[in-house]
């Protein structure tokens, strides 16, 4: 009988695309909300961006099924975070990524996916449609056909799909082991504070907090959007999904007109229990989440992500649970980022927003103790 | 982490790699962010180590009382220490010192802050003279932390180091080390404890420290000129954090020594360049630091850091930047910087090798 003498291949060290990012206190903002405030630094995935994890779990799991993963070349027409996360993540897994992004899209977005190591970025079309169709239409089946069937073309989707669920909620699984080590034991916490646009964080955030059951049961994800970018809000309204006729808010990376049917699932689901809640806030008061944060952590990001940081100043976050917090309750705010965004951006913010809240910043500012109620531009 | 680290006034900070700054700087850029350091600088680790030792050497820690005299992230380090060890700080600051800084230091849970003197000279004097002896009549242990002459503090700062190490294994970069670690030198605590810990390590043979100083504060520089220690008459930097008149001896001890082995270089950059480093770091990375610390990343932009280290790199170099951070910085500054320097380098923004770097598209005369 001969013996099987297949050496003993070494598993390859599976490395995921996404890093495990900081869980850290913050002293500023947690004076600011009056509770404990633990800030979880998505912005600080390769990408710039939570979408990292979605994505980067997405193309490890289409390379896992393809029969021939050295011939997969990736596909993207967001020239927003998810087309960064896209190039980042197959850079990281070794395979080419194309990214078709419409012609309105910055110079800095083109330079950051070229950055990030993108096979080519295509400019077409006035809109995401026109780009999306274009891809789909033309660069990939040009592509499949010049490749004569060798090549294999995986299309991905910004958001949708349960394999990036799957990998947005290893954030909480991050969270959960973080807080164990800060030493703040197994319960947890009280909040958790993510922005929802199509909902992936969002999904991914309550499905995470499912999965480490009775010890999170307590836990309040708190969802939140902006005024023009509302879909879920609406549709918890409607009591149906809706559509909103245009996205009028200026928080683009939140802007998608349909929420995603499992966000709006969950949000219904747990809505009267209390663990979900949602909140709108308009782009003036994520604007000022974006430039408050950027004095006091010296961070800077999108206006889809200071939408959540703006909860902690001026009484949000109370208003926004319908109940006080005590100060050794702590809430963890998903600090999701996005590169759409450079300090003069948040300069232009601050001199157009910058005198709401005055009366807040100027009581803030009398207990002496946050420091951007004394860089506001009519602050104290 | 083990049970033992959970009860250091600092954190272990992340190592990331940076896209943008690799394209810009024509090989590998890693970043160590030590700006996310509770304090927002790598002073936590070595005023927190120096805190921790004094709580530790002390008869009497329950009576331990820590004094600074420092307006800036020393200030900031000693009072998040001290709190993060549950023991009362006092700062002492000059009357020049920024309100955003006096918030920012109470915010992060000094007992008391006092404004005194025009300079730190006349606040230091203060807080010797009258306050630490006027809380020691009545009891108290006052510990003077200075900002970053002393032993403990260096040691601190090479757990940076260790970090390092661990990090680029489990990276799966191999033993030998980074090609280069940049950092930058105000008094020289943190150099001190970078090249210490980078000499102890055998397989490091072949690692290069960067150190960095702005004109106006190159007390380091200037010395090894010299051939001797020298102080400086005025700081014209505005990289005040860097602002030393005389590094530590030691400092000068080192630098000296690794000069001759070559595991040593150092460059003194403008602060036009230091300002540049913040905004297109700002704009390529989304995190302000300060001058002091831009001057580092700086290198990253316009063949700099080849010409420091008088040689080309290769794209698979390794080179540590790290991070030190500062919390005096705003986004207003970092505009105001940009508007003041920003044509600085335009040829080199404009220059198509590099259109693929975010920053030369948001540099005022970019693209």
């Amino acid at each position: 009988m001969p013996v099987e003498q297949t050496p003993q291949m070494p598993a390859p060290a599976k490395k995921n695309p996404w890093i495990r990012t900081p869980l850290i206190e913050s002293t500023n903002l947690s004076k600011a909300a009056g509770c404990r405030i633990l800030l979880k630094l998505d912005n600080l995935q390769p990408s710039g961006s939570f979408k990292l994890r979605g994505i980067g779990h997405h193309l490890q799991s289409a390379l896992a099924r393809s029969p021939h993963p050295e011939r997969v070349h990736f596909y993207c027409s967001s020239g927003g975070n998810a087309g960064l996360a896209c190039v980042h993540a197959a850079q990281a897994l070794g395979r080419p990524a194309t990214v078709v992004v419409p012609v309105s899209t910055g110079e800095a977005m083109v330079a950051k996916l070229r950055a990030a190591g993108a096979e080519e970025v295509l400019r077409f079309g006035v809109g995401w449609r026109e780009a999306d169709g274009y891809l789909r239409g033309v660069v990939m089946k040009r592509a499949e056909l010049e490749l004569g069937g060798v090549g294999e073309a995986v299309y991905v989707h910004p958001f949708e799909g349960v394999e990036i669920w799957d990998g947005h909620a290893t954030l909480v699984e991050e969270v959960a082991v973080q807080m164990r080590e800060l030493g703040l034991g197994e319960q947890g916490p009280g909040v958790v504070v993510c922005s929802v646009g199509g909902g992936g964080l969002f999904n991914g955030v309550v499905q995470g907090v499912e999965a480490l059951g009775r010890d999170w049961e307590g836990t309040t994800v708190l969802a939140v959007e902006t005024r023009g970018a509302e879909s879920l809000a609406r549709a918890l309204e409607a009591g149906e999904l809706v559509t909103l006729p245009a996205i009028t808010s200026r928080a683009t990376s939140l802007g998608a007109a349909t929420v995603s049917r499992r966000a709006f699932e969950l949000a219904r689901k747990y809505g009267g229990s209390g663990r979900v809640r949602t909140a709108v806030l308009s782009d003036a008061e994520a604007a000022m989440g974006c430039w408050r944060f950027a004095d006091d952590e010296r961070m800077v990001v999108e206006l889809a992500c200071g939408v959540s940081l703006a909860l902690c100043y001026g009484g949000r976050l109370e208003k926004a649970l319908g109940r006080a917090v005590g100060a050794g309750e702590v809430v963890v705010i998903v600090v999701c980022g996005g590169q759409n965004v450079t300090t003069g951006m948040v300069e232009g913010w601050r001199a157009e927003f910058g005198d709401l809240d005055l009366e807040v910043g100027a009581a803030e500012s009398q207990s002496g103790d946050v420091p951007s109620a004394v860089t506001a531009v009519k602050g104290a | 982490m083990t049970a033992d680290s959970m009860q250091k006034p600092w954190v272990r900070t992340p190592l990331v790699e940076s896209a943008n700054l690799s394209k810009a700087a024509g090989c590998r850029i890693l970043l160590k962010l030590e700006n996310l350091q509770p304090s927002g600088s790598f002073k936590s680790r070595g005023i927190g180590y120096h805190l921790l030792s004094a709580l530790q050497r002390s008869s009497n820690p329950g009576k331990v009382h820590f004094y600074s005299s420092s307006g800036g992230n020393a200030g900031l380090a000693c009072v998040h220490a001290a709190n993060f060890l549950g023991r009362p700080s006092t700062v002492v600051v000059p009357l020049s010192t920024k309100p955003m800084m006096i918030v920012k230091i109470k915010a992060a849970g000094a007992t008391e802050v006092v404004q005194y003197g025009a300079t730190w000279k006349e606040a230091d004097a203060y807080l010797k003279d009258v306050v630490i002896r006027t809380a020691e009549s009545k009891g108290e242990e006052g510990l003077y932390v200075h900002p970053f002459d002393d032993p403990e503090v260096w040691e601190g700062h090479s757990t940076l180091v260790d970090e390092l190490e661990q990090q680029l294994q489990e990276m799966g970069e191999g033993a030998e080390g980074p090609d280069v670690v940049v950092c930058s030198v105000g008094g020289g605590g943190l150099f001190n404890g970078i090249m210490q810990g980078v000499e102890k390590r055998k397989e490091w043979k072949t690692t290069t420290v960067l150190g960095l100083e702005t004109r106006g504060a190159e007390s380091l520089a200037q010395a090894l000129e010299e051939g001797e220690l020298v102080t400086l008459p005025g700081i014209t930097s505005l990289a005040t954090s860097l602002g030393a008149t005389r590094v530590s001896e030691r400092t000068f001890e080192l630098a000296q020594k690794h000069r001759a082995s070559g595991k040593f270089k150092n460059a003194v950059l403008t602060d036009a360049e230091a300002a540049m480093g913040c905004w297109r770091f700002a704009d390529d990375e989304r995190i302000l630091v300060e001058l002091a610390c831009g001057v580092n990343v700086a290198m990253c932009y316009g063949g700099r850091l080849e010409k420091a280290l008088g040689r080309p790199v290769r794209k698979d170099e390794k080179v540590v930047i790290v991070v030190c951070g500062g919390q005096n910085v705003t986004t207003s500054m970092i505009e105001g910087w940009k508007q003041e320097f920003g044509d600085l380098d335009s040829e080199v923004t404009n220059a198509q090798q590099i259109a693929d770097v975010p920053s030369a598209a948001t540099a005022p005369n970019g693209v």
